[in-house]
């Protein structure tokens, strides 16, 4: 990421990187062309190194227009993806996935160690009214803009008004969720100190265990409502606990292992972090427990409870130009376009009331709070965004309800992937507009540690 | 053990390396220049003793290991003719490149009248074992002067001398592997013919090594730097091994033009050498894994044919190296033994050969190279230390630790 930094090249150097991108893609389409290896592991290997030429270049290249980073790493990967240039296959997308788990590994380990104590407790007030507003209002606003399109959903319709609510209400759980890994990945890039930036960070990393309790608890209680014979279990929630004591216990585990380990040793730290990621990655689905609010617990006790916090972010910032790019690139190229193309009508009108309602739910949480009239403004540009949490609750939801999942699942995605473009273009406009992504000079931040 | 353990396990050896390879403390006590106690350790883990780990399972995790050769390659690359003194002369260069080629030539010819009589099964292959092992053979370690150097306080010309030859080498085994997965029609471009798919290799490398040079500018940031050169490196890597051409030495070449062309050859060397030592251990270790002999008296017959057409060509070359360079003149006929040490670069391409021709031919070769290996490390070293003794650069026993205390001063 090299948005405070920003090369200034001339037209030469713009004419090398257009040259440069142009190749990457041209030696990946031959490659293609001539073989038929799509999902083999050395064609998965070209899709890493095209996703991250690509995505650097076309990042630095679009830098003029203001997008940020993160949607030129979405373009590319649309762009090469199974959709446009088929560049990349679906099983190739689908084998670099589980990459992508050690990726979300780190981006909430950051998230973690980027939630300051003394900046909770400075922000408290504001967190409290918009965790409150931002989610029983999104959820309610958006289950009845659900039932009200319902006519144009075609799994929504004709299955009677208990349905209805039900699907509805998990249509409002959806709403709620953001994207920790999106606003990471624009402040990394913008480098932004002020309200906005702190809020955004802090309400997204908090609302997401919210997230989870209630998309548990929604899935839940509506089952009786969307399944035929379908019962309410007390087994859920039992299971939800399980969950998240497991995942909190786990990740303070973690996070002592990463303290003592930066104390004692420190040396090799980012080959030990790629091993942590993997193997808690793979231990933590063994045990079913939510790898985000382990890594973000493990992340947060390393910088509130130790004075390694500042080590961890370094290392985890160093391997950020890296782990964004192949993260955001491959959830472009898994964006499902003909899916998005049949569902458009009802996926824009979710969308936009989505927006809307995150808008005014903002102006009341912050009218509450009695916040700065900067973050009365933009707050709500940084809750736009969904990605990976998101695509998880709309699998757990496909799992939970068979009859409809898949269909459901399917409309979700259109949804999500319109807020995953969207929303980073928003939040960073914001910053930008406030200036808050230039607050901060760039060596603040930066660091000269090698990566090993 | 699942495959996801080994990675770990690999990690973990990888991590550890970091500590001991090519550091501070390796060369200058711990451990073998070869490193071939590491390829040992593979095989007593591997199928042939202890079986803690299976072949399949390596099979499992086979585009990590070769995200990791082609990374060793590339950082190899990066190092091309460059030593602790700095940039090997381009006219000793050019003057170091026949004891590789002369070497591959001997083994290549030697290989290829023998077979018939000690391995007639492989005859069918013949073109390409001969190249492989031509290409596994022809290579001398520097790590060994480096050794030298540091853990008994060696210098002077004869050993400046011997290091540049060795730096210089890497190249010819490169070229060597250009030509071998050219002509073994593998190649899904096979259609242009193996100079077509030599040519459209050494191009990929050049261009993406050229590419790299200019994307990275005239400043040199590290944090960015790292995503272009892993992107354009994964994507030459992906982009060869899809079409079937010699990734490693797409890699190579990325390295080398890169440094070669890059304003920022010493920063982009200090980025990539630290990531060699993590990379290696692992690869060595699977090195010894996938060891299996083909036929134990057919490949130990092979490898006598192979050693003596080595050590032949290195002793006749260090005779003409004693008879016409000055700072040679003094180091007598064990010069030429002195250079049989290989390492690293020998077992990677003896894997890169055993991973992509399957069956008899790859054991085979993969195999001699271990051998190889461990011949060089038991002859290598004490005739080194002989012929630098000779020429005045290597203190005697006694005085050698005061020795290596100043140069590690």
């Amino acid at each position: 990421m090299s948005a405070a930094h920003t090369r200034r090249g001339g037209v030469l150097t713009r004419g090398i990187q257009v040259c440069a991108l142009v190749t990457a893609f041209l030696l990946l389409w031959a490659s293609v062309r001539l073989t038929s290896t799509a999902g083999s592991n050395v064609a998965s290997v070209a899709a890493i190194g095209l996703f991250l030429v690509g995505g650097t270049l076309a990042s630095e290249l679009l830098e003029p227009l203001r997008i940020p980073h993160l949607t030129a790493y979405l373009a590319v990967g649309v762009v090469a993806g199974p959709y446009v240039l088929c560049l990349v296959r679906q099983p190739t997308v689908e084998s670099l996935l589980p990459a992508n788990g050690l990726a979300l590994a780190l981006i909430a380990l950051a998230g973690g160690a980027e939630l300051r104590l003394d900046m909770l407790k400075k922000s408290v007030r504001s967190l409290v009214w918009a965790t409150a507003t931002q989610c029983l209002l999104v959820l309610v606003v958006m289950s009845v803009v659900f039932a009200a399109i319902s006519p144009l959903v075609p799994f929504a319709r004709g299955n009677g008004w208990s349905f209805l609510v039900g699907v509805s209400l998990i249509e409002g759980v959806m709403g709620i969720t953001r994207s920790p890994a999106a606003a990471l990945g624009i402040l990394s890039q913008t480098r932004a100190q002020g309200p906005i930036a702190k809020f955004t960070l802090a309400f997204v990393m908090l609302s997401d265990v919210v997230v989870i309790v209630l998309a548990a608890t929604v899935i839940a209680l509506t089952k009786p409502l969307v399944e035929a014979g379908g019962t309410f279990s007390m087994a859920e929630i039992d299971h939800l606990g399980r969950e998240i004591i497991g995942s909190i216990a786990l990740g303070t585990t973690l996070g002592l292992l990463i303290v003592a380990y930066l104390k004692f040793v420190r040396k090799s730290f980012i080959v030990v972090l790629v091993a942590l990621g993997f193997g808690f990655t793979d231990v933590i689905q063994y045990l079913q427990f939510e790898p985000l609010l382990t890594f973000l617990m493990a992340g947060f006790l390393v910088q509130n409870l130790s004075k390694q916090g500042d080590a961890l972010l370094h290392a985890v910032e160093d391997m950020g130009s890296v782990v964004y790019v192949v993260f955001f690139a491959t959830a472009g190229a898994d964006l499902d376009l003909p899916l998005l193309r049949r569902l458009w009508p009802a996926a824009l009108l979710l969308f936009l009331s989505r927006l809307v309602v995150t808008w005014g739910a903002n102006r009341a949480s912050t009218r509450l709070a009695k916040d700065p009239p900067a973050l009365r403004k933009w707050g709500w540009s940084g809750l736009v965004s969904q990605a990976g949490v998101a695509l998880g609750i709309a699998a757990t939801i496909e799992r939970a309800n068979p009859s409809f999942g898949a269909a459901f699942k399917a409309l979700a995605v259109a949804t999500i992937a319109m807020n995953e473009l969207a929303g980073p273009i928003l939040f960073k406009a914001a910053l930008d507009t406030t200036g808050e992504s230039s607050s901060a000079p760039p060596a603040s931040r930066a660091t000269s540690m090698p990566p090993s | 053990m699942s495959s996801l353990l080994l990675l770990m396990v690999l990690l973990l050896v990888a991590y550890f390396g970091s500590f001991l390879v090519g550091g501070e403390r390796s060369v200058s006590g711990v451990g073998l220049p070869s490193s071939v106690e590491w390829v040992v350790l593979g095989v007593i883990v591997g199928p042939q003793a202890l079986g803690v780990v299976s072949t399949s399972l390596v099979d499992a995790v086979h585009s990590v290991v070769t995200v990791a050769l082609a990374w060793l390659m590339l950082t190899a690359g990066v190092q091309y003719a460059a030593t602790s003194r700095g940039r090997v002369r381009f006219s000793r260069l050019v003057g170091s490149l026949p004891w590789a080629l002369a070497t591959a030539g001997a083994v290549f010819a030697a290989v290829w009248f023998a077979l018939p009589r000690i391995a007639p099964e492989l005859v069918q292959n013949r073109l390409v074992l001969c190249l492989a092992l031509a290409a596994v053979s022809c290579e001398t370690t520097h790590h060994v002067m480096r050794w030298v150097r540091e853990r008994y306080g060696a210098s002077g010309p004869l050993l400046d001398l011997v290091e540049d030859i060795a730096a210089a080498e890497d190249l010819v085994p490169m070229g060597l592997l250009v030509a071998l997965f050219a002509l073994a029609r593998g190649a899904k471009i096979v259609v242009l013919g193996p100079a077509g798919v030599a040519g459209v290799t050494v191009t990929l490398g050049v261009v993406l090594g050229g590419i790299c040079a200019l994307l990275l500018g005239r400043e040199f940031r590290l944090r960015e730097s790292w995503g272009t050169v892993l992107g354009i490196s994964l994507l030459g890597i992906g982009v060869s091994a899809t079409l079937g051409l010699a990734y490693v030495a797409v890699s190579f070449l990325i390295g080398a033009v890169l440094v070669g062309l890059s304003r920022h050859a010493g920063e982009i060397r200090a980025m990539l050498q630290p990531t060699e030592r993590g990379a290696l251990l692992p690869v060595l270790i699977v090195c010894g894994v996938r060891i299996e002999p083909h036929e134990v008296t057919h490949t130990a017959a092979i490898f006598a044919v192979v050693l003596a057409a080595r050590i032949v060509t290195k002793v006749i070359l260090a005779r003409l190296l004693v008879i016409f360079e000055p700072d040679a003149r003094a180091a007598g006929g064990a010069l030429g033994f002195g250079m049989l040490s290989c390492g690293s670069l020998t077992m990677c391409i003896g894997l890169v050969c055993a991973l992509t021709f399957r069956g008899a031919v790859g054991d085979t070769v993969l195999a001699v190279s271990a051998a190889l290996c461990v011949a060089g490390e038991l002859l290598g070293p004490p005739a080194l230390r002989t012929s630098l003794r000779r020429a005045g650069e290597l203190p005697e026993p006694a005085a050698q630790p005061a020795a290596a205390k100043e140069v590690a001063q």
